[in-house]
C-alpha cells in the first residue's frame, strides 16, 4: 500500500487524525477501493467516527497487493507524526505512507523543505473491520449548518461538559445542576428538515472533535437524527473526503450514558414543519449500539 | 421573594461580569445578598474557608437599568442566595455581546438565578440563551453571619503598590515558601518577606503613601514602626490574581499579627478581603 499526500492535504489529514483522537485511543486503518478509511471508536462503543479519503485526495494511491488489509494502531503515535499543525503547514511538502507487512509497520515519511526527511515507523496490530451500521437517509430529521454556527453554540458550554442536544441546545450538568439552553432559529441553518418534535441527547465531547475539523476546513456539518436511542450522525463532505461521526443517544429510559462521562446533557429538539409527514423508517434505522463488528 | 434585573448598557454588563469573575477567582461559593439599593457578594470567615472573609458591595444603579426586588418580608426586604460565582461568571461571559441581559430569580428544578439574553445573529431571529445557575436560599436565621464586617482597629493603613507588581513578587515568592509576611508603617513603607531555612527574601516598597485616617490604635504611634501579618501566601495570591482592572484605590490595613485587611475601590464597586494572620 502506498499513499502520497501533498500540499494542503497533509494538514487536512492531520486534522482528521486529531479529530479521531477525541473519540478513541486507537486508529483503525483500512485501505479500500473507494479510498483510505480511518476510523475510531470509544471504549464503550457509544461513539464512532470515520473519515474516508477518496483516491483523488492523494497524489498517489495504491492498495496492498491482492488482499484486504486492515490494522489498528495507537492513535497517539500517529498524532505524534502530525504534531504541530502550524509547522506542518509551513514545512511539509509531502507525506508518504507505506505499508511494510513483513515488519508489521506503517512508515510515515514527511518530506519537508530543504530536503529534510522525517521518517516514522509505526507498528500496527491486525484488527477486525470496524464498521458502524447507520442509515443517514432513513433519519427523520436533518439539518446542515456552517461549522461556525455550531462552534459559536458550543462555546456557551464549559469545556468540561459532556453531553449536547441540538437545535434547542439544552445543557445540564448533573453534579452542579447548572442548565444552559440556547435556541437556534431554523433560518440560521443552511438546510433544516425536522419532522417531529424530537429530543435527542448525546455526548458533547465527541462532537467537539468534529467541530474543530469542520471549522478548519470550512465544511458545513450535516446532522441526522431520529428518536432518542437512535444514533445521531454528523457528517462533513466534500469531493475528496467524507467524515461521519456516529454518536449514541440516550433512549427514554436511560438516565446516564456511562458512570464516568455523564456530566452534561445536550438535548435536541426540533419543531414540526408545516406539511411534514412521518419519516420513512427504512429497513433498520433504530440501532441502539451504533457499532458492530462485521 | 422576587428579583428581576435588566442590564442594557454594554459597559455596565462588562463591569458586572468582571466583578463576578473577580469574586469567582476568590472563592468557590459565596452568598449573593440583594437589597433594594445594593448587591453584595459575601463570604463569611469560617474555618472551612481558612478564616478568610470577603465583602463586595455594588450599587445596583451602577449596573442595572431595571431592578425590582421583593425580599423575604417587608421588614426583612432582602434576599440571600448561596451560589457558585464561577457558574454566574461563565453565564455572563457568554452574553457579553447581547443587546440586553436579564437576571432573575426563578424556580426550575431548584431555585435558580437565571441569566437570559438575546444574542445577535445574521438571520432574522435572535438566538436566545438562558443559563440557570442553581442557588440555595439562605434562611433569615443565618443572616446575622452576613453582616458587613466592621473595619478592625488596625495599626497601620497604607496604599498598596501597583497590584500587578505586587502579584509578580508574590508569584515568585510562592515558589519558595507557603507563608509571607506583609509589614508596613505609617511612613509609606511596605515590605513583603518570606523566610525559610535556606533563604529569606524581602521586597521593599517605598513612598506608597498612607490614607488620611492614618492608623494606630494608640495615638502618637511611631511612624517608622512596622505592623506585620504573616499570612498564607496562596490567599494573597488568589486575591491578586482576581484583580482584573486597575482599581481607583487599593490599600491594606494591618492589625499587628492578627489580620490583613485588603480594600480595593472601583468607581462602581468595592471589595474587602480579610486574611487572618498565622503564627
Amino acid at each position: 500500500m502506498q499513499c502520497v499526500v501533498t500540499g494542503g492535504n497533509v494538514k487536512v489529514l492531520a486534522k482528521a487524525i486529531h479529530s479521531l483522537s477525541r473519540i478513541g485511543d486507537e486508529l483503525y486503518v483500512e485501505p479500500q477501493q473507494d479510498g483510505l478509511a480511518l476510523r475510531s471508536v470509544n471504549s464503550s462503543r457509544s461513539a464512532y467516527a470515520c473519515f474516508l479519503f477518496a483516491p483523488l485526495f492523494f497524489s498517489r494511491y495504491s492498495l496492498p497487493n491482492g488482499h484486504d488489509f486492515r490494522c489498528k494502531m495507537a492513535i497517539k503515535s500517529v498524532q505524534s507524526v502530525f504534531r504541530s499543525l502550524a509547522t506542518l503547514e509551513k514545512t511539509v511538502e509531502k507525506c508518504h505512507i507505506e505499508l511494510d507487512e513483513q515488519k508489521n509497520r506503517l512508515t510515515f515519511t514527511l518530506h519537508c523543505k530543504h530536503g529534510l526527511l522525517k521518517t516514522h515507523n509505526l507498528s500496527y496490530q491486525d484488527s477486525e473491520s470496524l464498521q458502524a451500521v447507520f442509515d443517514k437517509e432513513g433519519c427523520g430529521n436533518v439539518f446542515r449548518a456552517q461549522p461556525r454556527l455550531l462552534v459559536d453554540t458550543v462555546v456557551h458550554f464549559p469545556p468540561s461538559l459532556e453531553e449536547v442536544s441540538t437545535v434547542c441546545f439544552l445543557l445540564s450538568e448533573r453534579s452542579k445542576a447548572m442548565v444552559t439552553e440556547l435556541c437556534l432559529a431554523s433560518d440560521e441553518f443552511d438546510h433544516f428538515a425536522v419532522h417531529a418534535h424530537n429530543s435527542v441527547t448525546f455526548c458533547l465531547k465527541e462532537l467537539r472533535g468534529l467541530l474543530v475539523f469542520a471549522e478548519s476546513t470550512g465544511l458545513p456539518i450535516s446532522m441526522y437524527f431520529d428518536e432518542p436511542g437512535s444514533p445521531v450522525v454528523l457528517s462533513v463532505t466534500d469531493s475528496v473526503l467524507e467524515g461521519n461521526f456516529v454518536l449514541a443517544t440516550l433512549s427514554h429510559d436511560d438516565h446516564s450514558f456511562q458512570k464516568n462521562n455523564t456530566k452534561g446533557f445536550f438535548k435536541a429538539s426540533g419543531n414540526l414543519l408545516p406539511g411534514s409527514r412521518k419519516p420513512n423508517w427504512g429497513p433498520d434505522p433504530k440501532v441502539e449500539n451504533p457499532c458492530s463488528s462485521t | 421573594m422576587k428579583f428581576r434585573g435588566k442590564i442594557i448598557d454594554i459597559a455596565c454588563l462588562n463591569h458586572f461580569s468582571r466583578v463576578v469573575t473577580t469574586i469567582a477567582k476568590l472563592t468557590k461559593t459565596c452568598v449573593l445578598r440583594l437589597t433594594p439599593d445594593n448587591l453584595f457578594f459575601v463570604l463569611s470567615g469560617k474555618v472551612a474557608n481558612g478564616g478568610v472573609s470577603m465583602w463586595c458591595e455594588l450599587s445596583q444603579g451602577n449596573f442595572f437599568d431595571e431592578y425590582q426586588m421583593e425580599g423575604v418580608s417587608s421588614e426583612d426586604n432582602e434576599i440571600c442566595l448561596e451560589l457558585s460565582p464561577e457558574n454566574l461568571s461563565r453565564a455572563l461571559k457568554t452574553v457579553q455581546n447581547a443587546k440586553s441581559v436579564k437576571v432573575k430569580l426563578t424556580k426550575k428544578h431548584c431555585p435558580c438565578v437565571t441569566v437570559s439574553a438575546e444574542l445577535p445573529t445574521l438571520s432574522s431571529v435572535s438566538r436566545v440563551v438562558t443559563h440557570d445557575v442553581p442557588v440555595e436560599v439562605i434562611p433569615r436565621r443565618l443572616w446575622h453571619e452576613l453582616k458587613e464586617p466592621s473595619v478592625p482597629d488596625f495599626h497601620v493603613s497604607i496604599y498598596l503598590p501597583p497590584l500587578k507588581t505586587m502579584k509578580n513578587v508574590v508569584d515568585r515568592m510562592k515558589n519558595l515558601s507557603n507563608f509571607l509576611v506583609v509589614e508596613a508603617n505609617l511612613n509609606g513603607e511596605m515590605n513583603l518577606k518570606i523566610e525559610t531555612d535556606l533563604v529569606s527574601v524581602t521586597t521593599h516598597f517605598k513612598d506608597l503613601g498612607n490614607p488620611p485616617w492614618g492608623g494606630g490604635s494608640e495615638g502618637g504611634a511611631d511612624p517608622e514602626g512596622m505592623a506585620e501579618a504573616r499570612v498564607d501566601i496562596r490567599r494573597l495570591q488568589q486575591f491578586l490574581m482576581g484583580q482584573q482592572v486597575t482599581p481607583t484605590k487599593a490599600m491594606c490595613n494591618i492589625v499587628h499579627q492578627r489580620i490583613l485587611h485588603l480594600v480595593v475601590l472601583h468607581d462602581d464597586a468595592s471589595l474587602q478581603y480579610f486574611i487572618p494572620a498565622v503564627a
